[in-house]
């Protein structure tokens, strides 16, 4: 809801403009889901008064936290809605497309995982710990990964990482796979600090193209 | 007690975080972030100026007995996530402490560190 949004403004007498210094003119929500502030004030009240009173109009509002707050966490919002606003018809596919840009980006950071600190609020984006473990699994030769999860395992900050990935078959597979969850579990720790009590691992592709032909190393690589 | 501004907190946990070895920039919220998209005179959604302020948040417990301050930052390449979230963690409680203890308050502070993200070299956020 923006500061100049018409919908949000209750129906009040034409003098009720001033400053209120008493959070009882303000006990009677106008609409239903108005909010009242732990200093009595109405979100709504303080919204109206952030966008029309002048800035040294209410000695409450300069002073009171809770009311400063909801003025500046509302600031945000309602630059957004005036750039809508201002928007021409013309150019709100490319508005829709930077705003779908920007979620998306948000929602590819993946869940939230803690990392291994009983004693501090410490989380990793999934997405920033994957690509960490996927070049872990690349190390060993023979091996590209395709895709990682994590999920939290547990009430602590135990982890469970689920891999696949594609293997060549010059070399025995459980083999190859027990070198990759061991990379892992040395990365996770050594490189993140994440807690990984699991790594399972499929694999759901053959790497054709392996050992790649050198000309000074026809047999290709592996360990 | 001296109210002291959200504005002000957000500003002081920023500078603690961004002065972390192995930080390499803030990750601006999606408040922030969608904001920006909405702007007219922006071209991009990319975080570069804005500012680092963008990637705390910064909240009045709900009981209102102290602050809870969430910081989202971009780690360089080659520092252990673990640790360097640590040090953000414990520099920015002591900043926001600090602050708020020469405004003469005395309140508990809870800090939030998550990292969004590992860049590959140091990252011009």
């Amino acid at each position: 809801m923006a500061l100049d949004d018409p919908q949000a403004r209750p129906s009040e007498p034409p003098d009720a403009d001033g400053p209120r210094t008493s959070p009882i003119d303000a006990g009677v929500p106008p609409f239903a889901g108005d909010e009242v502030l732990p200093c009595g004030r109405l979100l709504s009240r303080v919204w109206e008064q952030a966008r029309d009173a002048a800035p040294v109009a209410d000695p409450h509002t300069v002073t009171c936290p809770h009311c400063r707050e909801a003025v500046e966490g509302l600031a945000t919002v309602n630059a957004a809605a005036q750039a809508l606003r201002a928007e021409d018809p013309p150019g709100l596919q490319a508005l829709a497309d930077r705003v779908m840009n920007v979620v998306r980006a948000e929602i590819r950071l993946g869940r939230l995982l803690p990392l291994a600190d009983p004693d501090r609020e410490l989380r990793i984006a999934e997405s920033a710990a994957a690509k960490v473990l996927r070049q872990a699994a690349d190390l060993v030769p023979g091996v590209r990964a395709a895709t990682c999860r994590l999920v939290p395992a547990g009430e602590g900050a135990d982890v469970r990482v689920t891999m696949a990935l594609a293997a060549a078959l010059d070399r025995p597979l459980p083999d190859r796979v027990d070198q990759v969850r061991q990379s892992v579990l040395d990365s996770a720790g050594r490189d993140l600090g994440l807690a990984v009590t699991a790594v399972d691992i499929t694999v759901v592709d053959v790497l054709e193209s392996w050992p790649p032909l050198g000309p000074g190393d026809p047999t290709g690589g592996g360990t | 007690m001296t109210a002291t501004g959200t504005t002000a907190l957000l500003g002081v946990a920023a500078e603690a975080a961004l002065a972390v070895p192995g930080v390499a920039g803030l990750q601006p919220r999606l408040a922030h972030c969608l904001a920006a998209a909405a702007a007219p005179t922006r071209t991009d959604t990319a975080p570069h100026g804005m500012p680092p302020e963008a990637g705390i948040r910064a909240d009045r417990a709900p009981d209102g007995s102290g602050w809870r301050i969430e910081v989202r930052c971009v780690l360089a390449e080659g520092h252990r996530a673990l640790d360097t979230a640590r040090n953000v963690h414990d520099r920015v409680r002591t900043a926001v402490s600090s602050h708020l203890a020469t405004h003469g308050v005395a309140e508990p502070v809870t800090v939030a560190v998550t990292v969004t993200r590992i860049a590959a070299r140091p990252a011009m956020v």
